[in-house]
């Protein structure tokens, strides 16, 4: 088992690993963290690859050991049924508590709720499991949107020709459409020229196809909304190979390491992003379920607030990765939802 | 000087010996030609000689000197070239005639340089073709696109780049028509005259009369008999199908010819050019009919069994007209056909003995209903476990695997296959391929015990088999019958001339064609 | 017989059963809750999708094809349910008919160009793979299938999936039976007798064994050919009721692995009973080995990325022992 074990903890990331000393218990825990049993919470999940989901489970397993409990993450990329399955191995497994993370809601809907039925406390994370004991937690992808929408605003000055990615059926996106269109109503100024998306993999390289497409039709065009990296990495390669990265500003959500070095590079076209940190959601999630262990109150609707990055701030700073992100912006880090007295967090670290 | 001899030559496998020691000298300057009928072990010896079968008895000498080859490259190496009867192994189709003439030694063939180097490889092959004459090819024309007999001198052409001691040609006209062998033959002829020693095999024996210089002839396994030139085919057939002043076992025997008919073929033309053919089979008799490969045996019995459509003419069973689309509706039609090459055509290697026997006929193992497909395993266990005594199968009983059986009884499972329900006619193509005598005597006798009410008709080629177990010998040549006899009044020297005499010679071909 | 030979014999017949009851004690020892009943039936459930489709392919193996096109035909009949129940607003009776008409056509699209075009199997049931992953993403317009989807013609979905439909996928019998193992369950039992006790399952082996030798004992090869085309993409279409039903909605990434996982599952059967040859006991057996190893070492915390590489050395064991120490008894 040590080696399967330590796989598992290298998949947390050598940051994880390096972090400061866990932060002394403030207090006494309150039951069942006091000591007399190990508690073990289940996390289930829909999606597993890629950055975000990478960070996020980092986010969470370091926070699960900061409280002390044991947290078993189960996965199949993208295999709707198996997480379903899960969901029943885990009350299977006698587990105290189960995290979901993502998911159908048409799916996950039944076994949430049959978990609720055996006293197993659940909570979800960007997934309506549509249960009044089942506590959500989400990014708020309207204020993502909004934020990264008033960048602009203020950018040009409340007047924009707009070029829009977009992909309709997709939950956040759909959240995040709703700032556009609010935006929309309330600026004139602010006018939608064209609207492209496609999900082909890989999202950048084909949204790129498409944009590149639009920038010849409307050569008036001088902002770009792309509420997420990945469209925008395709914005950003279209404006490139067209030359015209110094007449359109591109503004999208979401943030990575390879999202902020193409933001950092001279001449980008990149101004702006609005982003959550996964990790911080991660840990978020740990902390819900540990406070409903422990009877706590909790709200049912537990959001995310995103944080805005501007080109300029992100140069200034000097800021070349994540982790000096998460260094040199705290407010990204300290996400002060779901908190304890009784439960630390690693400030030094990732949330 | 000989420049292959093969030495007291012996094969078995398994139970069965295939080659019982023969011995042969090729001689340089000479077409050397081998004939036997099938299943005499003639493709045994050729395999022998070049290199597929490592283990066999006796020794092959190469210009005097012993050598033993472990694989069909090795026999290479020491100078047997063959040319093997299907075409399209010997030739790349989707390269040029250059890069066939020159695949051995330039492309893959041991010091073939590391480069393609298109010159080297034109020069070379222009070398090898000049030499074969193949003069009136262009070079750089791709192999798919020429004629079947070009393809199969680019073959030889390639085997002779290396000077063989030994060109040995397998059936190299089967796929050529009668232009394009004569085309094949001056090149033949002129390979002679440059000393080059041939092993020709074949079945065509008016080829043979037309170039060989001597013929080997093996039968049963054994040496049967070395003919020089000038020979008539009937002397090359003789010696294939038996010795002619053998006793007669039968000869006392007087058939029943008094059952009723249960199949008539009325004017009915098998293949395309031949003349009509007429026969009548009785209950109770089994006929027997024999020829040559390519007389019309396996035609007949395909067109009895609905796997060919016979070009003109009736079958009748039981005196009405039958017309059968399909091995179904032949079986519907009640005849039945135990087919030839047992392995390719018959046996179902993963199945059980039961089931091997079983299979044609499960409907009469339904259990309940018979919509429900069910089988009663009970009945259909009794039914194997009779027809496994009946015909002295050996076997640990019947849910034995058919593969741990020897080629006797495996026959033996596939003809009782057959017995386990009545039939008005049943056809056994060369069933006796491949098995011991044993197996063969077991089998005919409980043929003999069962055709009370079917008319049983046996096909092969050797004409010992058929005088074993039939009533009447019936000669096919060029798809019709060209003779008949009762046993009891055999005259091999005539059924023989029957099955020899060319086509043209014929008044009923002539009338054909 | 030696006493060597019984010992080699008893290997080669019950080998694969041991190994399946050892894992099964070992892995309760380690994890008790891996016994619990409940558990047992999650290990089912958790397979019934997979092991349905293995069992259709299982048809195809035996005559001695292979259908590559099941995991999509089962992804494509999720969306077409998703389809008939939230945009058609079929019933659930029509919807599930519908299904099953589908899988069935796709079969016998297979079964033509395999038999009567002599498509190589792999290659046509490749090409009918790839059109059919195409196909099911047509009507939504690549889109998933729930309820209040935008239509590409701007309205809004409101049918949704009814609870008949959804109980063949969620539902339990007594509280605790799921209603897919049931079927599951049920449809191994029919293959098994269809293939192993009635006529016309020996000759789809018969026609596996030597086709040419079927032929001429008067079976109707290519029609049987065709027929086990059409079982295969049926029983896939079955596959894919209960997948809809379960996760109640038109998913595009449903089909996602589901072919190799049954291919797996099938192939994997042929070591059990040391029986060298498709069958639907192994068939299950083999798929519910499979599902029994990963849901234990679930339980144990092995992570995702090591489940493939499990089913991988399964699945490689199964076919060494099949084709290498079973063959040379």
């Amino acid at each position: 088992m040590s080696l399967i074990k330590s796989l598992a903890l290298t998949a947390v990331g050598v940051a994880a690993l390096l972090a400061a000393a866990p932060a002394m218990a403030q207090g006494a825990k309150p039951a069942p963290f006091d000591g007399k049993k190990q508690v073990h919470v289940a996390l289930i999940r829909q999606m597993v690859e890629g950055e975000f989901m990478e960070m996020y489970r980092a986010g969470a397993e370091r926070q699960a050991e900061l409280i002390g409990m044991k947290l078993t993450t189960f996965g199949k990329n993208m295999d709707n049924q198996s997480q379903a399955n899960f969901v029943y191995q885990a009350i299977n497994m006698g587990v105290d508590g189960i995290i979901i993370d993502h998911g159908l809601t048409e799916t996950l809907k039944k076994p949430a709720a049959d978990a609720v039925a055996k006293g197993i406390p659940v909570v979800a994370f960007d997934v309506d499991l549509q249960h009044p004991e089942i506590n959500q937690i989400a990014q708020d992808d309207v204020l993502l949107g909004r934020m990264a929408l008033e960048a602009m605003l203020k950018d040009f000055q409340g007047k924009a020709n707009i070029g829009y990615v977009y992909v309709a059926g997709i939950l956040p996106l759909d959240k995040r459409d709703k700032a556009f269109t609010d935006i929309k109503g309330a600026n004139p100024g602010m006018k939608e020229i064209a609207r492209t998306g496609t999900l082909d993999s890989p999202f950048s390289v084909k949204n790129a196809e498409q944009v590149k497409a639009v920038l010849r039709a409307n050569p008036t065009i001088n902002a770009y909304f792309a509420p997420y990296d990945e469209f925008g990495k395709g914005v950003v390669m279209a404006l490139e190979e067209t030359s015209m990265t110094d007449k359109v500003k591109v503004y999208t959500a979401d943030i990575s390491t390879q999202d902020i070095q193409l933001m950092t590079k001279p001449g980008s076209p990149w101004a702006a992003t609005a982003a959550t940190n996964p990790a911080a959601i991660g840990a978020v999630s740990v902390r819900a379920i540990a406070k409903k262990l422990a009877k706590e109150p909790l709200d049912h609707e537990i959001t995310i607030p995103p944080t805005l990055f501007t080109q300029a701030e992100l140069i200034s700073s000097g800021v070349k990765n994540m982790k000096q992100l998460r260094e040199k912006f705290p407010a990204f880090n300290q996400v002060d939802r779901a908190t304890a007295p009784w439960i630390p967090v690693d400030k030094a670290g990732m949330f | 000087m000989t420049a292959v001899s093969v030495r007291d030559i012996g094969k078995r496998f398994g139970p069965t010996v295939a080659l019982h020691g023969v011995s042969f000298d090729f001689n340089p300057g000479e077409i050397f030609a081998l004939v036997g009928a099938n299943g005499a072990g003639k493709s045994t010896l050729i395999k022998i000689i070049c290199g597929y079968y490592p283990d066999y008895d006796g020794e092959i000498l190469v210009d005097g000197k012993p050598v033993r080859f472990s694989s069909p490259h090795e026999a290479y190496r020491n100078g047997i070239a063959t040319v093997h009867q299907l075409i399209d192994q010997g030739v790349v189709p989707n390269m040029t005639i250059a890069e066939n003439l020159a695949l051995a030694e330039l492309l893959v063939g041991e010091g073939a340089p590391f480069f393609y180097r298109p010159q080297q490889i034109a020069r070379r092959a222009a070398e090898i073709a000049a030499r074969m004459g193949l003069d009136h090819l262009d070079l750089d024309m791709q192999v798919a696109d020429l004629a079947q007999s070009d393809r199969q001198l680019i073959a030889i052409a390639r085997a002779l780049a290396t000077d063989p001691k030994l060109l040995i040609l397998d059936e190299p006209t089967s796929s050529l028509s009668e232009r394009e062998a004569d085309r094949l033959f001056s090149r033949l002829d002129r390979l002679r005259r440059e000393g080059v020693a041939i092993l020709y095999v074949s079945h065509r024996l008016h080829e043979i009369e037309r170039i060989a210089d001597r013929v080997g002839v093996i039968r049963d396994g054994r040496f049967g008999g070395l003919l020089q030139a000038p020979f008539k085919v009937t002397e090359i057939v003789t010696a294939m199908v038996g010795d002619l002043d053998r006793a007669e076992d039968r000869v006392a025997v007087v058939p029943d010819q008094s059952g009723a008919p249960r199949l008539e073929l009325r004017d009915l033309v098998v293949m395309p050019g031949a003349p009509p053919l007429n026969l009548v089979a009785r209950a109770g008799e089994i006929v027997g009919v024999t020829g040559l490969i390519g007389a019309g045996k396996s035609e007949l019995a395909q067109c009895l069994f609905g796997l060919r459509q016979p070009v003109s003419g009736q079958i009748l069973v039981d005196g009405s007209p039958v017309a059968s689309a399909s091995a179904a509706q032949a079986i519907g039609n009640g005849i039945f056909l135990v087919p030839e090459d047992r392995a390719a055509n018959a046996v179902i290697p993963e199945f059980t003995i039961r089931h091997n026997i079983t299979l044609p006929f499960l409907r009469d193992f339904g259990a309940l209903f018979s919509w429900s497909g069910l089988i009663r395993h009970d009945a259909e266990k009794r039914a194997a476990m009779r027809m496994i005594g009946a015909m002295g199968v050996k076997c640990d009983g019947e849910s034995a695997e058919i593969g741990s059986l020897s080629g006797g009884n495996q026959q033996k499972v596939v003809v009782a296959r057959w017995l386990v329900k009545p039939s008005r006619v049943l056809l056994l193509d060369e069933p006796y391929q491949g098995i011991d005598i044993r197996s063969r005597h077991d089998i005919n006798a409980h043929l003999r015990a069962n055709c009370r009410d079917r008319a049983v008709i046996v096909f092969a080629a050797d004409l010992d088999e058929i005088l074993e177990v039939a009533d009447r010998v019936v000669v096919l040549n060029h798809g019709a019958v060209a003779g008949q006899q009762l046993v009891g009044a055999i005259d091999r020297r005539q059924l023989v001339h029957w099955a020899a005499q060319a086509p043209q010679s014929r008044e009923k071909g002539r009338a054909a064609v | 017989m030696s006493r060597k030979g019984d010992m080699s014999n008893f290997f080669i017949r019950y080998g694969f059963l041991i190994v399946v009851a050892v894992s099964f004690v070992g892995l309760g020892l380690v994890q008790p809750a891996f016994w619990s009943g409940p558990n047992q039936f999650s290990i089912l459930l958790g397979v019934t999708v997979y092991a349905i489709l293995a069992l259709g392919l299982t048809f195809t193996l035996v005559i001695d094809g292979l259908d590559l096109s099941v995991g999509s035909t089962a992804a494509m009949t999720v969306m077409a349910a998703s389809y008939c129940m939230v945009v058609a607003e079929m019933s659930g009776t029509a919807t599930v008919l519908t299904c099953l008409a589908l899988g069935a056509l796709i079969g016998l699209v297979n079964g033509i160009l395999i038999v009567r075009l002599r498509i190589p199997d792999l290659l046509a049931t490749l090409g009918t793979m790839f059109l059919i992953q195409g196909l099911q993403l047509i009507p939504s317009g690549g889109r998933s299938i729930g309820t209040g989807m935008i239509l590409p013609n701007g309205e809004e979905a409101a049918g949704s999936f009814s609870d008949g439909f959804l109980f063949l996928g969620q539902g339990r019998l007594f509280d605790l039976v799921p209603t897919p193992v049931l079927f599951m369950l049920a449809l191994a039992v029919i293959v098994y007798v269809v293939l192993d006790h009635t006529r016309w399952g020996r000759v789809f082996y018969a026609i596996g064994g030597n086709a040419e030798a079927a032929r001429l004992v008067g079976a109707e090869v290519d029609r049987y050919r065709i027929v086990a085309y059409v079982l295969s993409g049926l029983i896939a279409s079955v596959g894919g009721i209960i997948l809809a039903a379960r996760v109640g909605r038109g998913d595009v990434s449903s089909g996602g692995g589901l072919l190799l996982d049954a291919v797996g599952a099938a192939l994997i059967g042929f070591a059990v009973l040391g029986a060298r040859r498709p069958n639907a006991f192994g068939t299950i057996v083999g798929a519910i080995f499979v599902g029994m190893l990963l849901n234990g070492l679930t339980m144990l915390n092995l992570p995702y990325f090591w489940q493939d590489f499990i089913k991988g050395v399964v699945l490689v064991a199964a076919l060494a022992f099949t084709f290498g120490l079973a063959r040379r008894r």
